[in-house]
């Protein structure tokens, strides 16, 4: 295969909704890759890159050989300890499935938020057993607590600011700092984004309580 | 230069009530001059703003969280419990309710390390009340997850009160109202006033 498959932007856009921009950028650079190598990938940078900026990171990424992501939870999973309750802030399904894995017991709640519009959340939901479900903004302070933390993925942190779904924005006020154990922000991307980081927000680095 | 309304206000500042009365009697149509006359009569002149001399980005640039967060060691044993307690006190809320959490919480602990350490673990209260999380009411829960880790004393209360009376209970109420930040900073100070108190009363025999 030399030419992007028809239709790839939208096929792109439905799995980064439903899968997460990072791991749906990895699926679709992982099957280009093998169907037309460094030419393909580089030609999705090129068509989809400036619209789904961390594609065009993960892409760059490949390209400077990296083939796999990065996906280390141990130190999201130490700053879980001791909770009942993760409600999780935007979505990565690799990420999200490794974490699970490493806390049993552990009970998740997704908020049920997305930049893309409407989501099929409950879809998402079939893929996990009965410790995974789903809360929204009118109701997620029912995991509210002192044993509870929230996780949200992050595409990128400086010293200063990390890139974070808007979702985090709808989230996180000043009265919820004050009702969640701790805040964990997990690097997902590991590197600055080369193009603006469009779909996303910057926010302080100071937000975290710990930035994994 | 002033700008004619400007100029209008400050002239029936100086000319006073009864000048700005004259002046709507005199006035034929409705108009600014009018406005501010009316204005000018109900409200005295206020004087002129000063800015603060303090930028509001560095109001609470002098706040650390490591002193406060060791500080509390002795009430609170984790370290997640502690940082979530020190976000309370030190990240929220106004930025000079967070600066003076500081200050007071710093100053309090400078006496209680001047006064020695503690001999039998005085920094206990025998008797604490829970501090409820801020959550909306339908989501307000008895479950130990749903209190802050910080418990407010009351040991000392009954130094002003009597036990069991209804001012105790006001005064708890008092203390333990409020935003995180308010009820929190008033917990961590009575913590240390208490243990205070407690030193005081060891090295000098002194009752209340």
């Amino acid at each position: 295969m030399s030419e992007l498959p028809r239709g790839v932007e939208q096929a792109f856009g439905v799995a980064a909704a439903e899968l997460g921009l990072c791991t749906a950028a990895w699926l679709f650079v992982r099957e280009l890759a093998q169907a037309g190598g460094p030419l393909l990938v580089q030609k999705l940078r090129d068509s989809l890159g400036r619209t789904f900026p961390v594609l065009d990171a993960v892409a760059a990424q490949w390209l400077d050989g990296s083939s796999i992501p990065v996906i280390d939870p141990q130190a999201v999973v130490a700053a879980c300890a001791g909770s009942k309750t993760v409600l999780v802030v935007g979505f990565e399904a690799d990420f999200f499935d490794a974490l699970l894995a490493q806390l049993a017991g552990v009970q998740f709640r997704l908020l049920r938020y997305s930049p893309f519009g409407v989501v099929d959340w409950e879809r998402i939901l079939t893929n996990y057993d009965e410790r995974v479900g789903l809360t929204d903004l009118s109701d997620f302070q029912r995991w509210a607590g002192t044993r509870s933390v929230v996780l949200t993925f992050l595409y990128g942190a400086g010293d200063h600011s990390a890139h974070a779904s808007p979702a985090w924005l709808r989230l996180v006020g000043e009265d919820v700092r004050a009702q969640f154990h701790s805040f964990i922000g997990w690097d997902v991307l590991r590197q600055p984004m080369y193009v603006y980081p469009r779909w996303l927000v910057e926010v302080p680095r100071s937000d975290f309580s710990v930035l994994a | 230069m002033h700008a004619p309304n400007q100029s209008c206000a400050a002239f029936l500042s100086d000319c006073g009530k009864n000048a700005a009365a004259q002046i709507v009697q005199a006035t034929t149509t409705p108009g600014t001059l009018a406005a501010i006359a009316v204005a000018s009569m109900h409200h005295p002149p206020v004087p002129p703003h000063k800015p603060h001399r303090v930028p509001a980005s560095a109001v609470a640039a002098f706040i650390q969280h490591e002193p406060i967060e060791a500080m509390l060691r002795p009430w609170i044993a984790e370290p997640g419990d502690r940082a979530l307690v020190a976000r309370c006190l030190l990240d929220v809320g106004p930025a000079h309710h967070r600066g003076a959490n500081y200050v007071l919480l710093r100053l309090l602990g400078m006496v209680l390390d001047r006064l020695g350490p503690a001999d039998a673990d005085p920094l206990k209260s025998t008797a604490s009340i829970a501090i409820p999380l801020r959550l909306p009411p339908p989501f307000a829960s008895q479950q130990p997850e749903s209190f802050f880790p910080l418990k407010l004393p009351t040991d000392a209360l009954l130094q002003l009160a009597t036990p069991g009376s209804r001012d105790v209970d006001s005064m708890v109420d008092c203390l333990i109202d409020g935003p995180p930040q308010h009820a929190l900073a008033n917990a961590a100070m009575l913590c240390l006033l208490e243990a205070i108190l407690a030193r005081l009363e060891a090295s000098t025999g002194a009752t209340p």
